[in-house]
């Protein structure tokens, strides 16, 4: 076998491997998508003070606008729900614990980028593959 | 015109009394005991994520005259003390490029012209001065009063109450505050600013 064929292989090895790979990775991407969105919940992060609040009868004070969270720490998500069905969470503990929440815009965010660079791997593996096999066949078949 | 004495001195003490009614009270933010019930926050909503910085660090006083509805105010938040949640985006958020807070340590808002609108709302037209920045603002502001009371004791407040709340909209770039690169898609160019404070008059 001549270099080029060799080396034609061991492209087309490659070349195979990293589609295959990328259209793996497309494939799991979404069930990893649904496993965060499935425990994201819309929460408005609040300023707890029910002495101060109540006496114009607030339940707190909101602190930003509502978003889907994913919040592992039920006692962050001290108040249930308001008019809205936004669940409340109460701003102190989240200090008080360091919780960052991570929110499902980011996630999204993140798999969208993802999946962008394991179609364009994808196809590049596939261009790969493809030309490793031509140059392969030529190779091995010079007439 | 000869007045009997005692009738101007009667005259006197009710337009005394009554110009004293009319007159707007003085209500002061209670930046130390009560400090925790004050929010000042700052919301971005970009790409890659929402984030909010919140503190409690802000001051002033408001007038305000329950019957006239009329007021005026000046409301000073310290953005050193702004929280992001994130201790690095607080340093990012504090340096030069960005808030500059060592040279302008405070966001102020001074009302200039109050209009009352409907219900508790009015609409404020006030200077609002970021990053060394002034600019001319306007919003609607959801002003409660409650006279000093059993209420008002229970809730830990000495004295007659004023809740004020509002939220805007401001370009960062407006501010002279522009985005760097590497923080496109995560800090949007446009923000709202929202406040809910207490103040008191003694």
């Amino acid at each position: 076998m001549s270099k080029k064929a060799k080396l034609a292989k061991l492209a087309l090895v490659a070349g195979t491997t990293i589609a295959v790979v990328s259209a793996l990775g497309l494939g799991v991407v979404p069930s990893i998508r649904e496993s965060y969105a499935s425990r994201a919940i819309l929460t408005q992060r609040v300023q707890v003070d029910s002495a101060g609040s109540s006496l114009f009868g607030d339940g707190s004070t909101a602190i930003g606008s509502p978003q889907l969270m994913i919040i592992d720490d039920p006692k962050a998500v001290v108040l249930g729900t308001d008019k809205s069905k936004v669940r409340q969470v109460d701003d102190s503990y989240l200090q008080a614990h360091k919780i960052y929440p991570l929110q499902l815009k980011t996630v999204d965010f993140t798999i969208n980028l993802v999946r962008m660079t394991m179609m364009a791997t994808f196809v590049f593996g596939l261009f790969v593959a493809l030309v490793a096999k031509n140059v392969r066949a030529k190779a091995s078949n010079p007439a | 015109m000869n007045l009997n004495p005692t009738f101007g001195s009667i005259f006197l003490a009710t337009a005394l009394v009554s110009s004293a009614a009319a007159a707007p009270k003085k209500f002061v933010i209670d930046n130390q005991k009560l400090a925790y019930r004050n929010v000042a926050s700052i919301e971005s909503v970009a790409d890659f994520e929402t984030f909010t910085g919140k503190t409690n660090a802000v001051s002033g006083w408001i007038s305000y005259d329950a019957a006239t509805k009329k007021g005026s105010g000046k409301i000073v938040v310290d953005p050193a003390t702004i929280d992001t949640g994130i201790p690095l985006r607080n340093e990012h958020m504090r340096s030069a490029g960005w808030l500059d807070t060592s040279k302008y340590p405070q966001i102020v808002f001074e009302a200039v012209k109050v209009q009352p609108t409907r219900g508790d709302e009015y609409k404020v037209t006030g200077n609002f001065t970021l990053h060394g920045v002034t600019k001319k603002v306007s919003t609607t502001v959801r002003v409660r009063y409650k006279a000093q009371g059993p209420a008002t004791k229970a809730a830990g407040f000495d004295g007659d109450v004023v809740q004020l709340s509002t939220k805007f909209a401001i370009s960062l770039d407006d501010y002279g505050i522009s985005i760097p690169a590497n923080a496109a898609g995560k800090v949007a160019k446009e923000v709202t600013i929202s406040l809910s404070t207490y103040a008191i008059a003694n």
